[in-house]
C-alpha cells in the first residue's frame, strides 16, 4: 500500500508502462490539437491542462497524509522513488537532515519520450510532479532542479533544503 | 532507489583510500528519505 496508489491506478503497473499508455492516448490527442490550433498554441492548452490536474492530484494526495507538510513530502517523496528506482541511476551527493542532493544520470523516461520526440510531454507527466510533490512540503522542503535529460541535459540536478525541525 | 555505480574507476587509482569509499557511499545512498512521525 503506498500514499501513490491512486496516482499510480493500479500498484502492479510500473510506473513506465503506466506513462507509456498515458502516451499512447495524449500524442495522438496533442498532434491533431496542433495541426489544427497550431503548435504554440496546442502545446499551451495541453501544458495549463496537464499542469492543473497534476497539481490538483498531488495537493490531494498530500492532504490525505496525516502531520507536517514535511511529513506529506516525505511520503510522496520516497513512493514515488520506490515507483521509479527501476528506471533511473542516481549519482547521490549529499542526504542529511539539511538537504538532499542528487543527479539523475539515466532517465528511462527520457529516454521513451525523447525516442518519440515529445520531451515536453514528458516532463509535464514526469518531471513536473516532483514540484508538485515539493508543495506539499510547504515552506518546509524547498526544492530546485536546474537541469533535466527530458530537457536535453546530460543529467537532472535534484537539490532539496529542509527547514530546520524544533 | 537502487544506485548503480556509474563512475569508471580510474586505472591509476589507489585501491586503499579511493574506490572502496566511493561504492560504499555509493550503496548507501538512496532517494529515499525518513518519514517523520510528525
Amino acid at each position: 500500500m503506498s500514499v501513490l496508489d491512486d496516482y499510480l491506478v493500479d500498484p502492479r503497473l510500473s510506473l513506465l508502462d503506466k506513462t507509456r499508455i498515458q502516451a499512447q492516448v495524449l500524442v495522438p490527442v496533442l498532434r491533431a490539437l496542433r495541426s489544427e490550433l497550431g503548435k504554440e498554441r496546442a502545446d499551451a492548452i495541453v501544458k495549463q491542462a496537464l499542469r492543473g490536474w497534476s497539481k490538483q492530484l498531488f495537493a490531494a494526495i498530500g492532504d490525505g497524509v496525516d502531520g507536517s507538510p514535511r511529513r506529506k513530502w516525505a511520503a510522496m517523496h520516497t513512493a514515488m522513488a520506490e515507483m521509479t528506482e527501476h528506471d533511473v541511476t542516481v549519482e547521490m551527493h549529499r542526504h542529511d537532515k539539511e538537504a538532499l542532493e542528487f543527479d539523475v544520470t539515466h532517465c528511462r523516461f527520457a529516454e521513451f519520450f525523447r525516442a518519440l520526440g515529445e520531451p515536453e510531454l514528458g516532463a509535464l507527466l514526469i518531471c513536473e510532479t516532483d514540484f508538485d510533490i515539493a508543495a506539499a512540503g510547504g515552506g518546509e522542503v524547498s526544492f530546485t532542479r536546474d537541469q533535466t535529460i527530458m530537457q536535453g541535459a546530460p543529467s537532472c540536478t535534484f537539490r532539496y533544503k529542509f527547514a530546520p525541525r524544533s | 532507489m537502487n544506485v548503480r555505480k556509474t563512475r569508471e574507476r580510474k586505472p591509476d587509482a589507489d585501491a586503499s583510500e579511493t574506490s572502496v569509499p566511493a561504492i560504499i557511499a555509493a550503496a548507501e545512498s538512496r532517494m529515499k528519505v525518513e518519514i517523520p512521525r510528525d
